[in-house]
């Protein structure tokens, strides 16, 4: 009987088992399948996956909303969700996570990935909490927080997030992957109130704040003291929703207003960049907009995925899921199609793409140039244009920017990659406060850790550069370098020569203060570290402080040789867009526009940029894109001669031509010739007395 | 006089065919021409376009006061200038902007095709120039 009882027990489970699998397995697959949009009018799920109504308190949690129908855990290892994955598949470089303290002068590059410029948050002490506090804004949710794990850099695993960051994970909740972020319309999704809940450490609410489905109450940042979540007074200090009560149907149910393929603007919100000159920010109707937007599309058109959205990024050879569906999403996989394929699907003309003709362009440039260095960015100018990003600068954010706000970027860095081709960059230089390894790498300090030690030692409340390396004068100061009367107008009245007199001292008051402070706070970190070397890096110098004072100022601040440039230097990725017209195009003016010495994409130059001008030395480290090309300056000074004489060149090949088809025509003549007499001749032998060919005739 | 003008524009056009052959040798592995040896080329290529016209005038009045004979010079000559025209015209096609990169490509392999030719033409010269020379 027990026996009996024991097996319809253990079935019975097994049925439950294998049913709720099975539901499972439906909800996840769930789909329309049509063209048409499906009209999301659906059940919203709490963080507690109960059913939310006008009068619950917790937030709505994609993940038991969403993931009821669509399979959460295939989307969440997505290229956006793993961007916190050290064990996810890095492929080509691309723009770093940058922790930009203005007030210490550091713009550190962080990443996850395995990517060749940046360094791994946990080198700096930077936890995978602290990394998405201060880049979750900017992150569509996933990866650490998720799962209660977070993967590790160093053996590939999983860790356990309670272990690594315990009490404010399970206060702010786990920031979950926000499908809507991407898939809301246009307008539906507020993703300046989702980034305002990130700040407050309120990463679960995120979501709903978003969406604007109600009030959110409450800030996990204020909850400070000794952290149980468990404990009342805590409790009574966690967040609280008030759903708007209009924003649900009869039957409980909320519309949500989304669709399958994103919409650009929610691209724009992490992908937006704008070029800065010495005006400041450019002014965004002097630019166009990228041709293919121009022409109709979406960036998802190329930009594709499946559900595991493994975004197609673009580039040729990327290792992607399904790697036959995207080879025709590259530039030349769309515009030019598979080389030497006949397999239909991988032709050219997708979506109706022009095959380019490229008429006169010898094909070697195919072999040395990318797509990308002749359409893409900003028109190239004679020097890197500074750059602000949506990533480095917040934009899309309300603000007041001037365009020199750190982390310093530029763009148009014409410089080569592992394929031997040339790609237009991006780039920058890290600055950043770190240790002096013996093997000449160095390891960048925690940059909070950094603030706290050299708060009173650098004195700086908001920005290193306005102010100790660019200080407003003082009244005494200003009255110095222009006279009293001059002194006391508006500084906007100021003609050129006297703001230039200004700015020249601003400079040396600046580098004065940078010895001194910078040389001060470096001894206080040393303090703290003990028997190792700090040192502070930026536009690719490295300084470190000599106890003995040995400078000019006495400071002891001294500039350090480092053979480690890739600590220290220029680091680049490769940017693709905006890509302009083959009317705008690189090269629209022949041969000579790249092919002389003053041809950009050779002659142009980049200078380091970031919170130091390079003080200790004259040179400001300019170089041009030739020698970051590695090209040989004579062969290109007689690449440039060749190509100056070109046009005159080509009457005297068309002169050549035609002389030669004339002797080859009066060669045939004369064969002719020849051949007749000599058939003449054989059928009149007689004749052959009184005549001879006619190079006999010539010799006589 | 003119025949040692003729001799000095032969082997002028030879050492010039050698350089020009010797400068392709990289792309026999299927990469394209590059770098150094392109400059090269292209440096030689010019020279050779001065020089084998004249060197066709000049070889076409040498050969009407010869005997119209199928002489191992004359079919070096001959077959210089018919091999020479379809390699520079050939590249003269490249250098105007109606070609296109597909149109180029097989522009560039009937260069290669004709540019071997006249080396196999300039071989025939060579051994031409050494029996008149013997004889």
């Amino acid at each position: 009987m027990m026996r009996r009882t024991v097996a319809i027990v253990f079935f019975a489970m097994l049925t439950v088992v294998a049913v709720g699998t099975g539901t499972a397995a439906e909800r996840a697959e769930a789909r329309s399948d049509g063209d048409a949009r499906y009209l999301h009018h659906i059940d919203l799920y709490d963080t507690d996956n109960r059913k939310i109504t006008a009068e619950s308190t917790l937030p709505y949690s994609p993940r038991n909303t969403c993931g009821r129908c669509h399979d959460y855990n295939t989307i969440s290892h997505g290229w956006h969700f793993n961007a916190f994955d050290s064990t996810a598949i890095s492929g080509r470089d691309g723009e770093p996570w940058i922790w930009t303290d203005a007030r210490t002068g550091t713009q550190l590059p962080l990443t996850y990935r395995d990517w060749s410029h940046s360094f791994h948050p946990s080198q700096a002490g930077l936890s995978p909490w602290q990394m998405t506090l201060k880049f979750g804004g900017r992150l569509p949710g996933g990866g650490p927080g998720e799962n209660g794990s977070v993967g590790d850099i160093e053996t590939g695993q999983e860790e356990q997030v309670a272990e690594i960051d315990p009490p404010r994970w399970q206060l702010s909740g786990s920031l979950e992957v926000d499908c809507l972020a991407c898939h809301a319309v246009s307008g539906a999704y507020d993703m300046n109130e989702r980034r305002s809940q990130i700040e407050k450490q309120n990463f679960a609410w995120a979501p709903t704040a978003a969406l604007r489905l109600g009030e959110i109450k409450g800030d996990v940042s204020r909850i400070r003291g000794k952290i149980d979540p468990a404990d009342e007074s805590v409790q009574k200090k966690m967040p609280t929703v008030t759903y708007d009560a209009r924003k649900f149907a009869l039957d409980g149910s909320v519309f949500v207003d989304l669709v399958r393929q994103p919409l650009s603007n929610a691209c724009y919100q992490c992908h937006s960049q704008r070029t800065v000159d010495e005006q400041g920010v450019q002014q965004r109707w002097i630019h166009d907009e990228d041709v293919h937007l121009r022409a109709g599309m979406d960036c998802v058109d190329c930009h594709r995925n499946g559900l595991d959205h493994d975004m197609v990024r673009g580039f040729e050879g990327q290792q992607h899921s399904n790697p036959d569906a995207m080879v025709t999403l590259s530039c030349a996989g769309c515009h030019l199609g598979q080389e030497g394929s006949s397999d239909p699907a991988l032709l050219a003309g997708r979506l109706g793409s022009p095959k380019p003709l490229h008429e006169g362009l010898p094909p070697i440039h195919f072999e040395k140039l990318a797509c990308t260095a002749c359409h893409s960015g900003p028109m190239i100018d004679e020097q890197a244009q500074r750059l602000m990003t949506s990533l480095a600068h917040s934009l899309g954010e309300k603000g007041r920017r001037k365009g020199d706000e750190l982390p310093a970027m530029v763009s148009g860095v014409y410089t080569k990659r592992a394929d031997d081709k040339v790609y237009p960059h991006k780039a920058m230089w890290p600055a950043y406060w770190g240790v002096l390894n013996g093997d000449d790498s160095i390891t960048p300090l925690n940059p909070d850790q950094v603030y706290d030690w050299t708060r009173k030692t650098l004195r700086v409340r908001r920005d290193f550069i306005d102010e100790l390396m660019l200080p407003k004068l003082k009244s005494d100061q200003r009255k110095e370098v222009l006279g009293e009367e001059r002194a006391r107008v508006d500084s906007e009245e100021w003609n050129q020569q006297e703001q230039d007199l200004i700015g020249k001292r601003q400079q040396e008051i600046g580098q004065q203060n940078f010895r001194e402070k910078v040389s001060a706070s470096l001894k206080a970190i040393e303090k703290e570290i003990g028997d190792r070397t700090a040192v502070y890096v930026s536009t690719g110098q490295v300084y470190a402080v000599d106890s003995e004072g040995t400078d000019s100022e006495g400071t002891g601040l001294r500039e350090i040789e480092s053979s480690n440039e890739r600590d220290t230097g220029m680091i680049t990725w490769p940017m693709a867009h905006n890509v302009r017209p083959a009317g705008r195009s690189l090269g629209v003016g022949g041969c000579v526009e790249c092919h002389s010495d003053d041809g950009l994409i050779f002659a142009s130059t980049v200078s380091p940029v970031g919170p130091v001008n390079r003080i200790a030395n004259d040179s400001d480290g300019k170089v041009t894109m030739a020698s970051l090309q590695g090209v040989d300056p004579l062969q290109r000074l007689a690449w440039n001669q060749m190509f100056s004489g070109r046009k005159t060149f080509k009457y005297f090949i068309a002169g050549s031509i035609a002389i030669l088809v004339c002797v080859l025509m009066i060669g045939l003549g004369m064969l002719s010739v020849h051949l007749f007499h000599k058939a003449e001749l054989k059928n009149n032998p007689l004749a052959s007395s009184d005549s001879s060919t006619p190079s006999q005739e010539a010799r006589r | 006089m003119m025949l040692w003008i003729e001799r000095a524009l032969a082997m002028l056009l030879v050492g010039l065919v050698v350089v020009l052959t010797a400068t392709t040798a990289v792309s026999w592995g299927g990469h394209g021409m590059s770098g150094l040896p392109l400059l090269i080329h292209m440096g030689a290529s010019g020279a050779l376009v001065f020089t084998l016209p004249v060197y066709a005038i000049i070889g076409l009045i040498g050969f009407s006061r010869r005997h119209l004979r199928a002489s191992m010079y004359n079919i070096g000559f001959w077959g210089s200038v018919a091999f020479g025209l379809p390699t520079i015209a050939t590249v003269f096609l490249c250098m105007l902007p109606i070609a296109s990169t597909d149109t180029m490509h097989q522009l560039v392999s009937w260069h290669a095709w004709a540019g071997y030719a006249l080396t196999i033409a300039a071989v025939v010269l060579v051994i031409g120039l050494l029996r008149r020379k013997v004889a």
